[in-house]
């Protein structure tokens, strides 16, 4: 380390993370009590999208759901990838996850399955997994879904 | 609301031998060059001092460090005490920047608004964190997915509506094709870069074994490469179009303009619950099928007027859904219609005749106003080697994020 302090060392305070935590932990949405609408992730701002109302109130969506798209980033990816989010291994999966509410979730990851197995159609489930440390060194959780036949 | 034309463009080269000196340029460098490039543009002169607003573009978050840069580029453009709207839409900037720039010139606000794009990526050192984000933030970004995973994903849907053979023929089409029009546009950065594969060369290789339907790998590593996000900037002057005569003898219209937004998060454009959205998913691009509708209605034109486009051809998802979007190629046959070649310059729909967005090097703030740069080109029959036949009415559309928002607009030369 320099022995001077670093000039724009930025950190963002947990506060933000935790802000999220019954999203990421939960997969907590909205549904509005107007029009009946559900909407992943959750509205916080408050107000429905379709209807305009205010009247939402938290939705806990089933954790359950299906991938229907799918693809591997690997070493040999195109491109560079973000940093940090290796955790459980340098190949992610990543996929678009429908819900069985028939809301979608995405892009989100796929763990405990090796590429070859992981297919569009699959039935998945979410668990929490470590997402990556977040700048203050604290981890950082969220939701990742795994096979769930 | 007047009629408002373009009488001046400026652009900086995105070649090889212009952006080897990029390393002594900062984004400042790069608007100036453009703005003044744009007023030695006019035909009969024009003098800076007659701007009487500008609005600026740049992609957002991570590619310039500048807190509200609005007053510097009125300073640095020596424009001072002129304002400036700054705005950030990644992709979609300089389209934004027109929309707002039509309105100010229409209503009778301003008689000479400068519109400029511009940035500068390259000064970032950390971009593989940094890489244009562009995204809803805490649900994907925040969860390690940048605008290219996203793409990504996008793409493997488009692997789901059109098969592989169907993908990969477009891109072999369209990725040759982009050589062909940047080895004959001296500002492009493919300027000078030989193609090193043909189509046919390509869809010979596609599949991994016959009848497997698989892709085999060696057509991604031979599929011609794209250059790098350059850094740049253009610029353009907008005026009534009753002053135009003033300025030029060849003014270019802006007759239909709109700009759209869908959700920057791509699960929620897989369905959206409003009318607009929801017959779409997220390969559909909404936003820009709304927006083209919309500046074709403005200008009262429809697809059959349209001779040329220049449209986001991110190398991975967009391309069939821009080109369908134009509403040129038969409902739901854009992917065909790219095939057989109907962007290529003696197509129906010659599109992205500069070398593409990506082809002519895509600094993502400027790519709107550099596809008005070569709009205006093209109409003035200064094209050179790539100049179509027939430039009288053109579409340029744009995308931010992962098909988050969408610009269009209709040029017409007369």
């Amino acid at each position: 380390m320099f022995p001077e302090p670093l000039y724009r060392h930025g950190v963002y305070r947990t506060t933000k993370m935790w802000r999220q935590r019954k999203e990421r932990y939960r997969l907590l949405g909205s549904r509005c009590n107007n029009c009946g609408q559900l909407w992943w992730p959750r509205r916080s701002a408050g107000i429905c999208g379709k209807c305009n109302s205010d009247k939402l109130e938290d939705f806990e969506f089933s954790h359950e759901g299906e991938a229907i798209a799918c693809f591997a980033e690997a070493r040999n990816f195109p491109f560079d990838p973000l940093h940090g989010y290796e955790v459980y291994g340098d190949t992610r999966i990543h996929a678009m996850i429908k819900l069985k509410e028939g809301v979608y979730v995405g892009p989100t990851e796929i763990v405990d399955c090796t590429p070859a197995q992981a297919k569009e159609g699959m039935k998945v489930k979410m668990v929490t997994r470590k997402l990556r440390r977040e700048s203050n060194g604290n981890w950082m959780y969220g939701y990742m879904w795994i096979p769930a036949e | 609301m007047r009629r408002v034309a373009i009488v001046g463009v400026g652009v900086t080269p995105r070649n090889n031998e212009y952006l080897k000196d990029s390393d002594r340029k900062s984004w400042r460098n790069y608007i100036v060059e453009a703005a003044y490039s744009a007023f030695a543009d006019v035909e009969k002169g024009f003098d800076p001092r007659d701007i009487q607003y500008i609005v600026a573009g740049y992609h957002g978050e991570a590619t310039v460090e500048a807190g509200g840069a609005g007053p510097v580029i009125s300073d640095i453009l020596g424009l001072h005490p002129v304002g400036v709207t700054l705005l950030s839409a990644n992709c979609s900037s300089a389209g934004v920047c027109t929309n707002e720039a039509v309105g100010m010139v229409g209503s009778g606000l301003y008689d000479r608004v400068l519109v400029i794009g511009f940035d500068k990526h390259s000064d970032l050192y950390s971009r593989a964190d940094k890489r244009a984000i562009c995204t809803d933030v805490d649900f994907d970004y925040n969860f390690g997915y940048d605008h290219l995973h996203e793409h990504a994903i996008l793409a493997q849907l488009d692997f789901q509506r059109y098969g592989a053979k169907t993908v990969l023929g477009v891109q072999a089409t369209y990725r040759t094709q982009m050589y062909w029009y940047g080895n004959r546009n001296p500002n492009s950065a493919l300027y000078g870069v030989p193609c090193p594969v043909t189509k046919e060369e390509l869809m010979d290789i596609w599949e991994l074994s016959p009848g497997s339907g698989k892709v085999n790998p060696e057509f991604w590593r031979k599929l011609p490469p794209l250059p790098n996000v350059t850094d740049g900037a253009s610029a353009f002057i907008v005026v009534p179009a009753e002053h135009a005569s003033q300025y030029t003898d060849s003014p270019v219209y802006i007759d239909g303009v709109s700009y759209k937004c869908g959700s920057h998060l791509i699960s929620n454009n897989m369905y959206y619950p409003v009318p607009e959205l929801a017959q779409y998913n997220a390969v559909d691009f909404a936003a820009t099928r709304a927006a083209v509708e919309e500046a074709y209605k403005m200008a009262k034109v429809e697809p059959k007027d349209i001779d040329f486009a220049q449209v986001y051809e991110n190398p991975f998802g967009p391309l069939v859904t821009m080109i369908e979007a134009t509403g040129v190629p038969p409902k739901g046959q854009a992917a065909q219609f790219i095939i057989d070649g109907q962007t290529a310059v003696d197509g129906r729909l010659p599109t992205g005749t500069d070398g593409g967005r990506f082809g002519f090097g895509a600094p993502s703030g400027p790519d709107v106003s550099d596809a008005v740069y070569e709009a205006v080109i093209q109409m003035r029959e200064k094209a050179g080697d790539r100049q179509i036949p027939k430039a009288d009415v053109c579409l340029i559309s744009c995308m931010q994020g992962p098909m988050a928002s969408s610009p269009a607009m209709v040029l017409r030369r007369y």
